[in-house]
Order: structure tokens, then C-alpha cells, then sequence
């Protein structure tokens, strides 16, 4: 294969998912992404995002449609435990709730989980776990009860438990929800930092503050059509604002000041009484 | 005496939650604990065939008294096994065990009423089997939170497994211990986000009322959260053999705890039969 011309590492073509007796969740979505890349996918509640990950990652097969990821198809790869286990070293995802990510007796036990299963030597594990808590900087919580965590250090245990299996690709499920502006402010810094490493990550969010520094290109999921319907840089996509209030990711209410300029909407330019 | 209720679940769940889920036992440094997980899974699973196969009351005491005597060299609080067992019972008894009371044929201790020829009344073997029941039902409880206490939820899993249970059922009973944190950890965050929106006293109807109705919804969300958690399992590699770092290795003492416990459980089976 030539080397300038490289595979990418997901393509995706013509994908739908439907959940049983649902209306679709994701409507014929085509969608490349290449090594190297930070996506950020930005779509209002329930336009599937959560969906497009869970079947990026193999863990859901789609109804129709065809994934490539590392040049192979990998669309059914749930099905073959085998075949998935070899996927899931390449690929991680930190689900939205981290509840459900997190569910040993202790951060160290919970970090420790994926590089147990993929069968690593106990001295690998050891060092591939101090080293994941030491880049989300947990080292301190390694023997505390996960469930007696704050939301913000659940989240970042939760990213070290897939980030101590060093995946080439990490999926994150809206990994600043619910957390306080600091807590956010860290989060995003981390990621942006993993970013500057040279990994590949596709993260969703709807909340456009953080999508300037952590995103080398944006997709926009339409509310209704369930499918990409626009795509550029971060800054291109922010400025868009009749685009975002389209994607019901900005109230045409509501003023966004900070890294969003210009995003007024003055059709109520009464109510507001300052500038 | 209106909120007795939601005290009352909201008080046991966030006990539970903590006592059982957080592992913190399993950090003690006692007898159970420093057993390897294979011995200690053998030796509840014969314990637990002695109370259930035992007729007698005396020998089902005996397990009973002997899983107390292995919470206390676990350094288990004796509220645990004591308040946290027995205190459930009375509803499992008028669930399970009371209707025997009246429908096992004996002699008549007291004439509740007739119904047609038919005289209604707890028999002596009625209530000896009932109660037999109930202790019984106390000590398997017990034998098993012993087990759950004092082990990893992993370790518990990875045993299963070196005892040749399928993986099928490992991964079920692994949800299933999940899906029970999970609707507990649900429970207590209804009661938390309720109270935190109401203001001052529900009366008893209205409260019966959103018990009902919440419910369900718990259940549902429980259970989409424990699917969600096992696909967080698989995320991370995680095929249904589940590895640990724990190194089981059955030194002297796991033997001789062991056989100390094939001695009492055969003498008890013995001692069961004698009796009779
Ligand atoms: N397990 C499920 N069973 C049935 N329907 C589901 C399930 N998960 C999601 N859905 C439905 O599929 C659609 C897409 O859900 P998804 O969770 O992918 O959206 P999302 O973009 O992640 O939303 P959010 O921003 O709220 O997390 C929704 O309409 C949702 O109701
Ligand atoms: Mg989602």
C-alpha cells in the first residue's frame, strides 16, 4: 500500500441505527477520519451521538450500513469476542455516564482492568497504570472507592482506565458534561494536551466553549437529520450561528460571549439591556 | 411516621451501597480475607448445602453460629451480619415461610377459624417447619454476604470461573451484582434529589404514590446502566474470562481451613441424621 495515500482510520458509509421500535437514531451517515485527526462532533441532545460512538467502538451493530476502521471492515466485530479484543487495544471510549465506566472496589483495580484483560505481565500493568493516573493526575485517588469520587475525578479516572491501554484512537462521549468550570478548564486542557501527542480523538459535545481548543475539525449533527450536515474548522462552524441554531445547539435567546464572538441574535434586542 | 418508608429504604440501600459495594471489608486484614477466594467459595458452597439440606433446627443454629464465629475472625461488624440479616426476615417470613404455618398438617396449637369443614389452624409441624425456614433462609443470607464481604468483586468472578462455572452465567451473576449497585446508587439519588425538591412532610398516600410510580423507573434505568457496564467491560477487552492480578495460591492454612470445615459439614449431615 503506498504510504502517501494512507488509510484512514474509520470510514464509514451510508450508517443507520435504529433501536428496537425507535425512530433512527443515526440516518445514512458517512464519515472519515483520518490518523491523527481531532474531531469533535457537536449535536444537540439525542441526535445519536452516543450511538455513533458505541458503534464505532464495536460494541453495537449497526442495522445497515459499513465501517472500515485500520483498512478492515469491522462493522459485525461485536459478534466475534476474538476479533474485538484485538479492536478494543486499538481503540478506546470513555462513556458519557462515568458510573458505569468505573466498577472495582478501587481507582487503582478499575485502571488496572484493561490491561489485566488484554493480558499483559502483572510489572506491565503496574507501569502502564501509574502512568495513566499520573497523566490524568489521580495518583492520589488510586486507593479510593470510585463511587466516592467528585463527578470531575470520576471523569478523569474514568479517561485513565482506557488511556492505560495507550489506544491509538480514543473516543470520548462528552467528556466535560456536568462538571464545574474548573473542573472543565483541566478536562479540556488534558485533552488538548493528548491531542498535541498525536492522538487520534473523536469527542462529542454540544457545549461550543470547549470546541475551539480541542477540535482540529468539527462535524455538526443535524437535530432532525440525524447525519452530518456540516463540517469545517473551529472557527469556521462557530461563526455560523443561523447553522448552530439550526443544530438547536444555540437559543436564539441567548447571548454567547467568551471564545463564541458575534454569536447575538437580536431578533429580542429589547430584552437586553446591556452592552 | 409518615417518612418510616422512605427512611427506611433510603437507610438500608445507602448501608448496603456502602458496606457491600465499596469493598471496604475486603480490605480488612482478617481471616476470611487473607483466604484464597477458591477456598472461601468451596467452603460457603458446602456450608450453605449443610443449612439446606439440614431438618433439624440445632444443626441449622450450628451453621448459623459458625458463620457468626467466621464474620467476627473477619472483623466484620456484627451489625452487618446480625441487623443487616435478620432484619429483612420478617417479610420474607410472611411471604414465604407463613403460609405453611397453616397448610403443613399436624396437631392444632391454636384454631384460627373454619372455612367450610375445614378448620383453620397453625400445626405444631406447621410452625417448627416455618421457623426452620426462616433460620434457614437467615443463614444462607449470611454464608453469602460472608462471601461478598470479605472478596473483590472480581476475584468472586475470576473463582467462579476456576470452578468451571460457564461463562455465561459468571457474566450474568457479574451483572447482576452490578445491576443490584446500580439501583441501589439510583435509589439513594431519588431520595437525595427528592428531598431536595420538597419541602417539608409528604402525607402517607402521596408518598405510597411516588414509591409506586419511581419504581419503575428505576428498574428500567438500572438495567440500561447495567448493559452500559458491560459494554464498558468489553471496551476494554474484557471477553467473558475475567483476569485478575491476584495471584490465587492455596497455602496450608486455605487447606486447613478447608478441611476443618468438610469435618463440620459432614458431621453436622451426620449428626442431622442421627437426630432423626
Ligand atoms: N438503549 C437504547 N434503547 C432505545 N433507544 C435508545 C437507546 N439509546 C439511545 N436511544 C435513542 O436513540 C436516540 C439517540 O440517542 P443517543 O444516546 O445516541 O443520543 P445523544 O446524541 O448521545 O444524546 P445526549 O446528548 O442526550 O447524550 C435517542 O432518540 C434515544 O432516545
Ligand atoms: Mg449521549
Amino acid at each position: 500500500m503506498n504510504v502517501n495515500t494512507e488509510t484512514p482510520i474509520f470510514r464509514i458509509e451510508k450508517l443507520s441505527h435504529t433501536y428496537l421500535g425507535r425512530c433512527p437514531a443515526l440516518r445514512d451517515v458517512d464519515l472519515t477520519i483520518r490518523r491523527g485527526e481531532q474531531v469533535v462532533i457537536l449535536g444537540a441532545n439525542g441526535c445519536g451521538k452516543s450511538t455513533l460512538l458505541k458503534i464505532l467502538d464495536g460494541l453495537h451493530r449497526p442495522v445497515s450500513g459499513r465501517i472500515e476502521a485500520f483498512g478492515e471492515d469491522v462493522t459485525g466485530i461485536a459478534d466475534d469476542p476474538a476479533r474485538a479484543q484485538q479492536f478494543h487495544r486499538r481503540v478506546g471510549l470513555v462513556f458519557q455516564d462515568s458510573d458505569v465506566q468505573l466498577f472495582s472496589a478501587t481507582v487503582w483495580d478499575d485502571v488496572a482492568f484493561g490491561p489485566l484483560q488484554l493480558g499483559w505481565t502483572p510489572d506491565e500493568v503496574r507501569r502502564r497504570v501509574q502512568e495513566a493516573l499520573a497523566v490524568m493526575g489521580v495518583e492520589d485517588l488510586a486507593s479510593r472507592a470510585p463511587f466516592e469520587l467528585s463527578g470531575g475525578e470520576k471523569k478523569r479516572v474514568a479517561i485513565a482506565t482506557v488511556l492505560a491501554i495507550d489506544p491509538e484512537v480514543l473516543l470520548m462521549d462528552e467528556p466535560t458534561a456536568n462538571l464545574d468550570p474548573r473542573s472543565k478548564a483541566v478536562l479540556v486542557d488534558l485533552i488538548a494536551g493528548l491531542g498535541r501527542l498525536g492522538k487520534t480523538i473523536i469527542a462529542t459535545t454540544h457545549e461550543l466553549d470547549i470546541v475551539p481548543t480541542i477540535a482540529s475539525r468539527v462535524i455538526v449533527f443535524g437535530d432532525e437529520e440525524r447525519r452530518p450536515i456540516a463540517e469545517g474548522d473551529a472557527q469556521t462552524i462557530l461563526d455560523d450561528v443561523d447553522l448552530l441554531v439550526r443544530a438547536n445547539l444555540l437559543h436564539q435567546h441567548l447571548h454567547r460571549h467568551g471564545p463564541i464572538q458575534h454569536a447575538h441574535r437580536h431578533s429580542h434586542a429589547d430584552e437586553h439591556d446591556h452592552h | 411516621m409518615s417518612s418510616f418508608i422512605p427512611k427506611t429504604i433510603s437507610g438500608i440501600s445507602q448501608t448496603v451501597e456502602r458496606t457491600v459495594f465499596s469493598a471496604e471489608h475486603a480490605r480488612f486484614p482478617g481471616l476470611l480475607q487473607g483466604t484464597d477466594p477458591r477456598a472461601k467459595l468451596a467452603m460457603v458452597i458446602l456450608l450453605l448445602l449443610a443449612a439446606s439440606t439440614a431438618r433439624h433446627l440445632v444443626v441449622v443454629i450450628g451453621v448459623y453460629l459458625v458463620s457468626l464465629l467466621f464474620a467476627r475472625l473477619s472483623l466484620l461488624p456484627s451489625s452487618v451480619l446480625l441487623k443487616g440479616v435478620w432484619l429483612g426476615m420478617p417479610l420474607f417470613a410472611a411471604i414465604v415461610a407463613l403460609p405453611t404455618v397453616f397448610t403443613m398438617p399436624g396437631r392444632a396449637l391454636l384454631t384460627v377459624g373454619t372455612l367450610g369443614d375445614m378448620q383453620i389452624a397453625v400445626s405444631d409441624n406447621g410452625l417448627s417447619s416455618a421457623i426452620l425456614l426462616v433460620v434457614r433462609a437467615g443463614t444462607s443470607v449470611s454464608l453469602g454476604l460472608l462471601l461478598v464481604l470479605t472478596t473483590r468483586w472480581t476475584d468472586l468472578l475470576k473463582s467462579l470461573r476456576i470452578l468451571h462455572v460457564p461463562d455465561a452465567f459468571i457474566v450474568v451473576f457479574g451483572m447482576t451484582y452490578r445491576y443490584l449497585f446500580l439501583l441501589l446508587h439510583a435509589v439513594n439519588g431519588l431520595f437525595l434529589a427528592r428531598a431536595s425538591r420538597t419541602v417539608g412532610p409528604i402525607e402517607g398516600r402521596e408518598q405510597r404514590r411516588w414509591i409506586a410510580s419511581t419504581t419503575g423507573v428505576l428498574v428500567n434505568k438500572s438495567f440500561k446502566m447495567s448493559e452500559d457496564v458491560y459494554q464498558a467491560m468489553v471496551s476494554r477487552g474484557f471477553t467473558g474470562e475475567i483476569k485478575t492480578l491476584a495471584e490465587f495460591r492455596m497455602a496450608d492454612r486455605d487447606w486447613l481451613l478447608l478441611g476443618l470445615v468438610v469435618v463440620f459439614v459432614a458431621s453436622t449431615m451426620l449428626l442431622d441424621r442421627g437426630l432423626a
